[in-house]
């Protein structure tokens, strides 16, 4: 009986205040994700941009998949926001810094990160010295960094 | 003035797609949405120098709108539906019409040339393909010269002679749309990509000799398609026909916000990422000037 009460009262607490939200469901920070979920391609990041599933863009390798629609569109918003409220570039930067050091994630998406810390720093002339020494991710993302 | 300034505009439009032939089993709304495309990529005005490998790429001077539509209409000239140029339709409407056809560099093959079928009967997830490149590869590879019938949507009848691989026969695949919904793929950055890809496949009409059909090759080790055939081992092949255009109109596009614009660096990047040439640009330029002639 008192075990009937306890579950009666837990469903009525559910119904209450409702499942998590979509978010608290599925935003994994730095410190609560394991080491080898980084492989994970569905997977938040510290302002939770998704990352492009690296399998579902290997999959689909003969047209430009949603996956990459998304996260431009996410780094678009991202960028907007940036601009529009300057007190967010550190945390906008650190992001940046983090998906183009991300061995995980294809060149292409390294690249786009890359591509706009070089815009921030012309933007707002400063000098983001943690990016990556790589020729050719230096190279594309150069290319792109004015448009 | 303004009858003169209308009729041009009348002109204008007419032109954008009246060199493109479409199989009357295209369907009505990727028909549309092709011809709207195209007189959406004739409005851009692209005022910004072009970067100096655009030129080069498309062996130009300077790139206008009339420039870019004649390249690619020299390129691209009919387009068919997802389910045409099956096998039983290549069994059906492909004749041979000369049993000992003589094909220039008739020894001369590319390099990146595979197996013996080179129009694949099954789309495997493409946008669109060219396989008016594939239909020349397999009459030369016979010493046969070949010719598809196609019903355009007049219902007229156009015996095509694959006599060059600028017959530019293109069909399109089931990721045509992108997996955009029905709202969306009519947006400016899908208008975008499938222009890419159009000046993508019309690349594939190009070169000659071992250059034959810009073919792509099979990424190496370590890259992010690693073993697929999405790659490029020349600097002007389809990859870089498509970054380059989408970049030149990444910045020439007014109406291209930052999300649009983000979207057109990453295809830019991602073309570019399968140029997977060593060396530097211009020692891995291949020659485009195209095999044969159109009849």
């Amino acid at each position: 009986m008192r075990n009937f009460i306890v579950l009666l009262l837990l469903v009525i607490m559910i119904l209450i205040f409702g499942p998590a939200k979509f978010d608290d469901q599925v935003v994994e920070t730095k410190q609560n994700r394991p080491l080898n979920n980084r492989t994970q391609v569905k997977k938040k990041n510290s302002i939770n941009l998704v990352y492009p599933d690296k399998n579902a863009i290997r999959n689909n390798s003969h047209y430009f998949s949603q996956e990459y629609l998304k996260f431009a569109r996410q780094m678009g918003k991202l960028k907007k926001e940036i601009i529009t409220r300057p007190e967010n570039l550190n945390r906008g930067l650190d992001f940046l810094i983090e998906c183009t050091h991300n061995n995980e994630l294809t060149i292409a998406v390294r690249s786009l990160c890359l591509s706009n810390i070089y815009y921030f720093e012309k933007r707002f002339n400063i000098n983001v010295s943690e990016v990556p020494i790589n020729e050719r991710l230096t190279e594309l993302a150069r290319l792109v960094s004015d448009i | 003035m303004k009858l003169i300034i209308v009729f041009l505009i009348i002109i204008q439009s007419a032109f954008a797609t009246e060199k493109i032939i479409f199989s009357n089993k295209v369907k009505r709304s990727q028909k549309v949405a092709i011809q709207e495309d195209l007189k959406w990529f004739r409005e851009i005005q692209f005022k910004r120098k072009p970067d100096p490998r655009t030129l080069a790429i498309l062996d130009a001077k300077m790139i206008n709108q009339q420039f870019l539509a004649d390249w690619l209409f020299a390129r691209v000239q009919y387009i068919f539906d997802k389910n045409e140029l099956s096998e039983y339709e290549l069994n059906r409407k492909l004749e041979v019409i000369n049993l000992n056809y003589k094909y220039p560099f008739p020894d001369i093959f590319p390099s990146a040339i595979y197996g013996n079928n080179y129009v694949e009967s099954r789309d495997n997830g493409t946008v669109m393909t060219n396989v008016g490149t594939g239909l020349y590869l397999s009459g030369k590879l016979d010493k046969t010269l070949l010719s598809y019938t196609m019903k355009d949507e007049e219902k007229k009848l156009h015996k095509i002679e694959i006599s060059t691989p600028r017959q530019g026969l293109i069909r399109l695949g089931k990721a045509f749309w992108l997996e955009a919904s029905h709202r969306e793929r009519n947006n400016v950055e899908y208008r975008a990509l499938r222009m890419a890809t159009l000046f993508h496949e019309a690349r594939h009409s190009d070169g000659h000799g071992e250059s034959l059909g810009f073919l792509h090759s099979i990424c190496p080790e370590g890259h992010d398609f690693e073993g697929e055939r999405a790659c490029d081992s020349s600097t002007n092949g389809p990859y870089s026909v498509d970054a380059y255009l989408t970049y030149e109109m990444a910045f020439n596009c007014k109406e291209c916000d930052l999300e649009t614009r983000e979207i057109l660096k990453l295809r830019v990047l991602d073309s570019l990422s399968r140029v997977t040439a060593d060396g530097d640009f211009e020692e891995n330029f291949w020659p485009s000037h195209p095999e044969g002639k159109r009849p």
